[in-house]
């Protein structure tokens, strides 16, 4: 029970100020009580073996969800979304974003430059591919010298609603984790100061950072500030789900609402908001150990958050990916396990939930799953070739 | 000792491990907290709810019954 009490306020305190009013619910918070409610999950069976009256009436639960449901009319109020589908756990991408464009294509021209790896034959975008969904479409990523990293590549596209950067968070933001790879040795195994003479050396880069960045000049900051302002401009809005949520009921077949109900159901209590996911760390395997379940041996990789943090409660603990053209960029989970949907959607029920989806059940929530394909640079990303993302 | 034994000593000792007071409902009530004015009716009724059912493993300092707090120490 001790236990218990401790993940509890770990997961979700309530304060006086909360109690009151003064202090809303994040849409973090509000997604966690949404998915206990709905499954069942509060009060736990120890805490109702000791309070016979204490278990959630069905009205009780009522009250809650529809409560849940106006907090979050409230938090898209102003949004594209129609207005039937305010409440929903999952919202739209916005079509456009305010970016500096000049700062967008001096980073979109350094993302794909390989000047920033040590050898000059590795770029951002090697392991970051624009055309397979932002990620390489491989277990684990090649650096330079063909060397294999230890971890498969997160996408890139929407990684700027991430509350923090890699698997396992220790880049509190798009700047910080640029930085990271360039100077990995395994990844781009470059040294910054060779990078800035070499990029130095480039009438091209020279102008740029001279008119963007007059008084700073050409830096690892004004680096990984560019690459960062281009990497924020990669949503990709308007998928088929997007259209349905601002009120194109046509936008998705029967099954695929049906996948999104399961979906509402089973996983929105992680992969919520406009990029379904990237809002928090949970526990891979929160009911039933993954690890044992894939096999193999313990990776370092396999910690987490833990290799950030260092906190023995946050072992085993990921940043929940983004969701978005999840259908483009397979393998799936940290460690490339998964190589289907159908399969990470199996193992996930398995493991978060407990459950064992049927054949029909996973077919549905993979149906769902591929409207989530959206648009960049107005062309779907299951149709960019190489000369569209570097126009 | 026969298995009847054993079995009322077993059910004795669970019965020790189970806190009377809280089936009971003996321990008490926290004072109710007002939600601020203009809240909603709907927000008031789920804040009503937290404060009845939730508040002993979620608001560390604010559970009413005696085995939380010990365990919250």
């Amino acid at each position: 029970m001790a236990k218990h009490i401790e993940e509890s306020t770990q997961r979700f305190v309530l304060v006086t100020e909360i109690y009151n009013g003064e202090i809303p619910l994040t849409p973090l918070m509000l997604a966690r009580l949404e998915g206990v409610i709905r499954n069942d999950e509060m009060p736990p069976v120890s805490y109702l073996s000791m309070h016979w009256d204490g278990g959630l009436t069905q009205g009780e639960k009522q009250t809650i969800l529809e409560w849940i449901s106006q907090e979050r009319a409230k938090l898209s109020a102003g949004s594209q979304t129609a207005e039937k589908l305010k409440g929903e756990p999952v919202q739209p991408l916005p079509l456009q974003i305010e970016l500096n464009a000049e700062k967008v294509v001096l980073g979109q021209k350094l993302f794909h430059d390989t000047n920033l790896s040590g050898d000059n034959t590795v770029s951002c975008s090697s392991c970051h591919d624009l055309t397979k969904g932002g990620t390489d479409q491989s277990k684990v990523s090649t650096g330079i010298r063909g060397q294999q990293g230890g971890i498969n590549s997160p996408t890139v596209y929407n990684a700027s609603y991430n509350v923090a950067q890699f698997w396992d968070g220790r880049a509190k933001d798009l700047q910080e984790q640029a930085a990271g790879p360039i100077a990995n040795p395994i990844e781009m195994g470059a040294n910054w100061d060779e990078v800035i003479e070499k990029l130095k050396a480039i009438p091209e880069y020279q102008q740029a950072f001279a008119n963007l960045y007059a008084e700073k000049g050409l830096t690892k900051a004004t680096v990984t500030d560019a690459i960062a302002t281009f990497e924020e401009s990669l949503i990709t809005p308007n998928s088929r789900f997007d259209q349905y949520l601002r009120g194109n009921e046509a936008a998705l077949t029967a099954d695929e609402k049906e996948g999104y109900a399961l979906f509402k159901e089973n996983c929105a209590s992680c992969h919520f908001g406009e990029a379904l996911g990237g809002g928090s760390f949970e526990k891979m395997g929160a009911k039933n150990n993954y690890f044992k379940l894939r096999g193999g041996e313990l990776t370092e990789a396999d910690n987490g958050y833990f290799n950030f943090t260092k906190q023995e409660k946050d072992r085993y603990f990921f940043k929940v990916p983004v969701l978005r053209n999840v259908e483009h960029t397979a393998p799936y989970f940290h460690d490339g396990h998964a190589k289907t949907l159908a399969e990470a959607v199996k193992i996930m029920a398995k493991v978060e939930k407990d459950k064992n989806f049927t054949q029909a059940e996973i077919d549905k929530v993979v149906a769902f799953l591929k409207t989530l394909t959206g648009e960049y640079k107005g062309k779907s990303v299951a149709q960019l070739t190489t000369k569209d993302v570097k126009k | 000792m026969n298995k009847i034994t054993i079995f009322f000593t077993t059910l004795f000792v669970a019965g020790l491990a189970l806190p009377i007071s809280n089936l009971l409902n003996f321990a008490g009530e926290n004072e109710p907290i007002a939600v601020k004015v203009g809240s909603s009716e709907k927000f008031a009724q789920v804040s009503q709810i937290w404060q009845n059912k939730c508040v002993d493993c979620h608001s560390p300092n604010m559970t009413r019954m005696r085995i939380f707090r010990l365990q919250n120490r």
